[in-house]
């Protein structure tokens, strides 16, 4: 063959000299354009980095109780005993007057905030044997950053410890159905036919129990009296039964829709072999449309974690979730006169939307330039 | 004119292709016979939903469910496709029978550099694996052969980075890559602006006169058949009306509809202020397809007969194949309608 480019004018476009982008490249541009999806981003970085590196950021274990019940958080204090003004945060010791029934700073126990000091001994990612924490006050100086609950403990610890659970219970569920929904939805989107009925109908019978009394059903057959980590899978294990049938809807869209696309037809024409074109024509555009839906369904894991462990019905007290941590202030004085109890709300909500902006983000970035 | 001495390198006979959709039997295809003859390109014309890509697909055997082929054969070189099992039907694909699609925007995956459909089509025909850097060369090599500027670079571009004629460059070499005998091109300009159509009809053209591949193209555009046609067969409700060299189509077609396609044709001798005559009615449901005669709807030439009998597929001419008992005359205004109100 030989070349036409002489006889016919080229149609190009545009030819810049700029080296070529991958369709990966050019949506991580696309996405880093979107200021929502990378605040959101960064704020999930810090949030996973936060939960594994809990047991050295918390002052405190986080069953510890103390007689400071209710205590507000210590005042931080950025300047010494004699006034002047000190980098090195200061706190003081908080002590309950029952006459007017409210917390009082002690005078005279203005005392320097340390860092990276040794206390509590832990094991980081339950390997590493530490005692060092990112901070700490003396002893006998009461350092609660955002008070303490009904017991006297450490809510910023909990949080901290708490946000393990919750946070790792939505990225474990939504891996697991994430599998399971890629494989039942790409089946049934692929095989078509009578598999694809009769795996749909499953489908929607599962999606057509109220999801969150299936929930609680289920929750509510699991023994009271089991070991705490057995608790955490089997309501992963929960979580994903009840959602994978969604997932699988999803896939089985984006797979029939997939299939007929013109490049996996064209695919078909060159004769490529069928397990070749599954592999790298239809799972990889299926898989970036999949994990959009997996990012946005991630809040819904958390925030029903939360719901199950507020009734009660998920993880028991002594082990922190945000959801149980919850459900501590539940009666109105509590919201009313002890706001950082709520902390563990803010920190769902600001994980939900978080993922949300993400999702949203990805999906913007992904969709154009990849499918046309 | 297909010279009698030669023999078509594909042969569709009595072709059925039929859809089993929950509402019923939607007989897409409809006992079609085609003949592509080497070096020739044959057009394929009709309306929407005529049955003109699923008569290609048919060719391919890659009709999806709920369609199938229920009769007919397909020949290729005289072997009929229809008898492979599906694993030797998907070498027969890309390396006998290529294919070009109608969307050069959509036809490439994004998630791959252009050079990787090239590779993979000189590779997948291949006993022995072919190591990178000759498949690598190869692609480079199909690149320049359809005219694309700078190919060692743009090998490595992204389908996004690229223009849809130059897209559509690229879906003609990945389908002549292996040197199909035939190539299906369903509508290869019908996305692209006038001037790239003329290019890479120009670019099939002399890659067909190199390497005497037969086309069967699929198109709306009548402009386009006359210019790059042998012959032609015209399609309604699934099947062939008419199938003659091109010049006999336009200059003597004997078929209602034929000649009403041409008449809604814009011509430069045609009076201005005057509307194009335009075939009346609509394409009949295919779930309810009338009694004899499929144009009988919106013909003016409707008689008794038409209404009963379904007209055969018959010579009217040398070559010229007709399916219409009255064949009037062709007459460049439109006739006053009488067909089924
Ligand atoms: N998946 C399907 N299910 C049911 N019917 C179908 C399906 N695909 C095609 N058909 C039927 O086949 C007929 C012919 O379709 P086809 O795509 O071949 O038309 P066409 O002539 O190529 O039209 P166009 O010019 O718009 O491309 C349509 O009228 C439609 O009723
Ligand atoms: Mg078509």
């Amino acid at each position: 063959m030989t070349t036409t480019s002489a006889t016919t004018p080229p149609d190009y476009i545009e030819d810049d000299q700029a080296p070529s982008e991958t369709p990966w490249q050019l949506a991580w541009r696309q996405l880093r354009k979107n200021k929502a999806a990378i605040a959101g981003l960064i704020t999930l970085i810090c949030l996973y980095g936060c939960a594994i590196l809990a047991n050295f950021l918390s002052p405190y274990r986080m069953e510890l109780r103390s007689d400071q019940v209710f205590q507000p958080p210590s005042p931080i204090r950025f300047h010494n005993a004699d006034g002047g003004f000190s980098l090195r945060p200061y706190t003081t010791q908080l002590k309950f007057n029952p006459s007017d029934n409210a917390f009082h700073e002690v005078a005279g126990t203005l005392e320097p905030v340390h860092f990276l000091v040794t206390g509590e001994p832990y094991r980081l990612l339950g390997i590493l044997p530490l005692r060092i924490h990112l901070f700490g006050a003396p002893d006998h100086i009461p350092f609660h950053l955002l008070g303490t609950d009904s017991d006297g403990r450490d809510v910023f610890s909990r949080l901290l410890i708490g946000s393990q659970i919750s946070l790792s219970i939505g990225i474990i569920a939504i891996c697991i159905t994430f599998s399971i929904g890629l494989t039942v939805g790409g089946i049934a989107g692929y095989w078509g036919g009578r598999v694809d009925s009769v795996i749909m109908r499953i489908c929607e019978v599962i999606m057509s129990v109220p999801q969150f009394y299936l929930l609680i059903a289920l929750a509510g057959l699991l023994p009271a009296k089991i070991d705490p980590r057995l608790t955490f899978l089997m309501i992963i294990i929960i979580l994903s039964f009840v959602g994978w049938a969604g997932l699988a809807r999803v896939v089985r869209g984006i797979s029939l829709s997939v299939r007929e696309l013109e490049y996996v037809q064209a695919a078909r024409a060159l004769g490529v072999p069928e397990g070749r074109i599954i592999r790298r024509h239809i799972l990889p555009g299926a898989f970036t449309y999949a994990s959009v839906a997996a990012t946005l369904s991630i809040p819904g894991y958390i925030l029903a974690e939360s719901g199950l462990s507020f009734l009660g019905l998920g993880i028991k007290i002594p082990f922190p979730s945000w959801g149980n941590m919850l459900s501590a202030a539940q009666d109105l004085d509590v919201i009313q006169t002890k706001v950082w109890m709520l902390c563990p709300a803010a920190m769902i909500f600001i994980t939900v939307l978080a993922f949300n902006f993400l999702g949203d983000g990805l999906r913007d970035a992904l969709d154009p330039k990849l499918r046309r | 004119m297909p010279q009698s001495v030669t023999e078509p390198v594909l042969q569709i006979k009595n072709l059925r292709t039929h859809f089993f959709t929950d509402q019923g039997v939607v007989p897409a295809v409809d006992g079609v016979d085609l003949e592509v003859y080497p070096g020739q390109t044959l057009g394929v014309v009709g309306e929407s939903g005529c049955g003109k890509s699923v008569t290609g697909m048919s060719a391919m055997r890659l009709v999806a469910p709920p369609g199938r082929i229920v009769d007919g054969e397909i020949l290729l070189r005289g072997e009929n496709l229809l008898k492979l099992s599906e694993v030797e039907m998907s070498h027969r694909r890309g390396k006998d029978l290529g294919m070009i699609f109608q969307e050069p925007m959509t036809s490439l995956d994004p998630l791959y550099p252009i050079c990787d459909p090239l590779m993979e089509a000189v590779q997948a025909h291949r006993k022995e694996k072919m190591p990178k850097a000759d498949a690598m060369a190869e692609a480079v090599r199909l690149l320049a052969s359809v005219g694309i500027p700078d190919p060692e670079r743009r090998a490595r571009s992204y389908p996004h980075e690229m223009s849809g004629g130059m897209r559509q460059r690229i879906m003609i070499a990945v389908a002549l890559s292996c040197r199909p005998a035939v190539l299906i091109a369903d509508e290869p300009t019908t996305a692209l602006d006038v001037t790239v159509q003329a290019q890479i009809l120009s670019l099939l053209r002399d890659l067909q006169s190199e390497t005497g591949t037969g086309i069967l193209m699929i198109t709306h555009n009548l402009g386009l058949v006359a210019e790059n046609c042998h012959t032609v067969a015209v399609m309604y409700a699934g099947k062939v009306v008419e199938k003659a060299s091109v010049q006999d189509i336009f200059k003597r077609p004997r078929h209602p509809y034929t000649q009403g396609l041409l008449r809604a044709v814009p011509r430069l001798d045609h009076p201005a202020k005057q509307p194009l005559p335009t075939i009346p009615g609509m394409v009949p449901n295919p779930l309810r397809l009338p009694v004899g005669c499929r144009f009988q709807t919106r013909c003016a030439f409707v008689t008794d007969r038409c209404r009963q009998e379904q007209p055969p597929l018959e010579a009217v001419g040398t070559g010229h194949l007709a399916a219409c008992f009255v064949q009037p005359e062709y007459t460049a205004s439109a006739p006053a309608h009488k067909g089924g109100a």
